[in-house]
């Protein structure tokens, strides 16, 4: 080795171990998310105002798509830390928590003392990314939503999905530990009540308005991963025959569901991102709101297999068949 | 007035109820269709509800009248299953049987199963081998939403390998001796909306399925109290043939078979006593399956079966904690069978006043103990003739037992807890 190249070594050690002295960037995962309003179009020329997230590469972007349910935030098996840098282009302020997650929470409230926000808040229009940070994030499925006026604004869209395994292989891995899969898909189930959206694209929600609580919350479209099923609707492939395929149903509406599966039985491993110790066969369960289960199913035969809510939420707006079907295709 | 009416039906109804007491003619058994083949039809019908009411329903049936549930299907383990469905209803309609590797043949296809059209013009032929035993579930596959709700549900038991209707001591539910029973019951939840049944006889299924659901009748087993508590069979209800009544002996096990085939969640609340649910969607629970029996079996009062999911539960009463002899005996008596040692001899502990001082219910016996018929006035119908204990099994979502409003009715039966004297046929 020549001598004349001992500085610039020196120089790539120094380097080094200033940067393994740095905050340690390789143990978290962040994410820019863009909250925003969106039209969402549904069966028979329904067009439907919502709020989103979107996925950016930096704050104050808008190239990405605002999405409901918003993106999925994936945290890989060796990350403890979920850091989400949040950019509200929403008329109000908004927040998000994540129940089932660990963080240090900062209620905001009313001049009257009622609760507002359960942590802090980020400001309409903010000019600076306020962040959301979960230190120890463990596998699991999860739901990130507004903290704020959730009574409104959770059921306007803004939620979502947070998902880590205990080991990843390429599509594979464990959820848990020692709990395989070959293949994941996320099954997210929310509904919508189009007259309390269009009182708050009207501005006519709120007190003395048109609609002044969601009390009289009736929703009429049932949608799973953000559609209402509609004739002609492709399968969603979710894996092959021999494989173990996991599911992590999320619900995100206000009403109980009750997800089945024609011609499978499901194998339950988790609830609310907690591992059962021992999981249970079953051909039906309940997903009340809020509640996320971890899924495990095993086609024997390639073909179509049609989930769909035993709840019975199959119409779009009293139009049949709607709702909460949806086509899974397992291939050979 | 036409709520005057109702309440004097629905009284009529009670009355109509006490005189064919059932337990005098006490018959446990599941009733059902046994076999490897069946043929079903759906066929359009009206049922009876508790209080009086009328309502168009379409049902399964295995004969020539609609039936509300379709007939309870008892099949074995292992055996292969072969089932012929026409349809006489005036919309195409199918079968779906969870936790059944099915194989469908004929009709069309749709969206879950194979269809088969109206008006009877061709037939479907749903072939399956149920491999474990338990309590299982069918239902319409077609336009669920409305098709569940006009009444196309039905039972499955599957009987494991060994049992013997002839031989009690091979009464298991499941393979395991955890699943040991002396009687057992069929305990199938529905609820209906009326409004979409009137809407769905003018053929006006749109304007049915618009409708803000608001079911207001509760069912078990197809009837609503109580009318649950009539026998199985029973002339005045020609198409809802299952009754709902609990019978037991002090210190028998009582296998409950609970099926959610509504939408709705039904919290199904005992008393009497805790029950353990020993499985669910036909499944034992227990930590090694096939090995440790129903290690993870939970004491309940109160199950919510998952809407087209089912629950096996042991319930067991000896009168364990009264803190008095149920039977009036001394200490001295010997004790009965069944009877709870800890309070044998102990004393009832009110004196009970002269008979000039009470106000007796129809249903009380004449005296506070199992099996003793006491004196009644002058007048008593005597309702009570076996002096069983009466306890009221029920949805605990209280507005569920009502029929249209009028309680009581609804999802609710009861439980008599008979004498040994007085036998329980199967």
């Amino acid at each position: 080795m020549r001598t004349k190249y001992i500085p610039v070594l020196i120089l790539l050690a120094v380097l080094s171990i200033v940067a393994f002295a740095l905050p340690n960037r390789a143990s978290g995962v962040e994410y820019f998310l863009r909250a925003d309003t969106v039209v969402v179009n549904l069966p028979g020329g329904v067009n439907v105002t919502m709020w989103g997230f979107a996925l950016e590469n930096a704050f104050g972007e808008t190239s990405g798509t605002v999405i409901c349910p918003g993106p999925e935030l994936v945290v890989p098996s060796g990350d403890n830390v979920l850091t989400i840098h949040l950019d509200n282009n929403l008329p109000e302020v908004t927040s998000i928590v994540i129940p089932g997650l660990t963080a240090t929470m900062t209620p905001v409230r009313r001049p009257d003392g009622r609760v507002r926000s359960f942590t802090h808040e980020t400001p309409s229009g903010n000019t600076e990314a306020v962040d959301y940070t979960w230190n120890n994030v463990e596998p699991g499925t999860y739901i990130y939503q507004t903290g704020t006026h959730p009574g409104k604004q959770v059921q306007m869209g803004l939620y979502g999905v947070v998902r880590k395994s205990f080991s990843e292989d390429g599509s594979g891995g464990e959820v848990y530990e020692n709990v395989d899969y070959d293949s994941q898909k996320v099954i997210f189930f929310s509904e919508i009540d189009p007259v309390i959206h269009e009182a708050v694209a009207n501005e006519e929600y709120g007190t003395g308005l048109t609609v002044t609580s969601p009390i009289g919350y009736k929703a009429k479209y049932f949608l799973i991963n953000g559609k209402v099923y509609e004739n002609g609707d492709p399968a969603l492939p979710i894996g092959g025959v021999g494989q173990t395929i996991l599911l992590r149903f999320v619900n995100a509406g206000l009403k109980t569901h009750s997800p089945m599966v024609n011609g499978l039985e499901t194998l339950v491993v988790a609830e609310d991102g907690k591992p059962y110790k021992y999981p249970e066969k079953r051909f039906s369960m309940t997903l009340p709101a809020m509640k996320t289960k971890d899924v495990l199913i095993a086609p024997s035969t390639a073909g179509t297999y049609v989930l769909y809510d035993r709840r019975l939420y199959l119409t779009n707006s009293g139009s049949a068949p709607g709702g909460m079907y949806l086509k899974l295709s397992v291939n050979d | 007035m036409k709520t005057d009416i109702f309440k004097i039906m629905a009284i009529a109804s009670t009355f109509a109820m006490m005189l064919f007491a059932p337990w005098l003619v006490a018959d446990a058994k599941i009733n059902g269709l046994m076999g490897t083949s069946f043929n079903l039809t759906a066929r359009t019908g009206t049922i009876y509800t508790g209080e009086g009411n009328i309502i168009h329903v379409w049902g399964y049936t295995a004969g020539p009248k609609m039936q509300y549930p379709g007939p309870t299907l008892i099949l074995m383990q292992g055996m292969p299953v072969t089932i012929n469905f026409t349809n006489n209803l005036p919309v195409a309609t199918s079968i779906v049987f969870p936790g059944m590797d099915v194989t469908a043949t004929g009709g069309t296809t749709g969206l879950l199963t194979n269809e088969a059209a109206p008006g009877g013009v061709d037939e479907v032929t749903y072939t399956f081998t149920p491999t474990r035993p338990g309590t299982f579930i069918y239902y319409s596959g077609t336009d669920m939403d409305l098709q569940v709700e006009m009444g196309l549900v039905g039972a499955i038991i599957v009987r494991p390998m060994g049992f013997d209707h002839m031989m009690p001591e091979t009464w298991r539910a499941y393979g395991h001796d955890d699943s040991l029973y002396d009687h057992e019951y069929l305990i199938l939840e529905t609820e209906m909306d009326h409004r979409i049944h009137s809407l769905v006889k003018q053929g006006k299924y749109n304007e049915a399925r618009a409708i803000d659901y608001f079911p207001v009748y509760w069912f078990i087993n197809g009837r609503n109290a109580p009318d649950t508590m009539l026998n199985d069979f029973h002339p005045l209800f020609p198409t809802q043939p299952y009754g709902g009544m609990v019978m037991m002996h002090p210190g028998d096990n009582v296998l409950l078979r609970i099926i959610n085939a509504g939408r709705d969640l039904h919290p199904f609340h005992t008393h009497g006593n805790n029950f353990e649910i020993i499985a669910r969607d036909a499944i034992l629970l227990e930590s090694v399956p096939g090995v440790s029996g129903a290690d993870l079996k939970v004491s309940d009062f109160t199950t919510s079966v998952s809407p087209g999911g089912t629950e096996d539960a042991i319930f067991h009463w000896t009168g364990h904690g009264l803190g008095w002899d149920m039977y009036g005996h001394s200490p001295e008596d010997p004790p009965e069978m069944g009877e709870d040692p800890n309070d044998h001899g102990k004393p009832f502990p009110v004196i009970i006043p002269e008979q000039q001082d009470l106000t007796f219910g129809d249903m009380y016996s004449g005296s506070p103990f199992l099996g003793v018929a006491g004196d009644l006035p002058p007048g008593h119908p005597g309702l009570n003739e076996a002096a069983g204990f009466f306890y009221m099994w029920h949805s605990h979502n209280e507005k569920e037992m009502v029929n249209n409003d009028i309680f009581p009715g609804g999802l609710m039966t009861m439980l008599v807890v008979l004498p040994h004297s007085v036998p329980i046929e199967h």
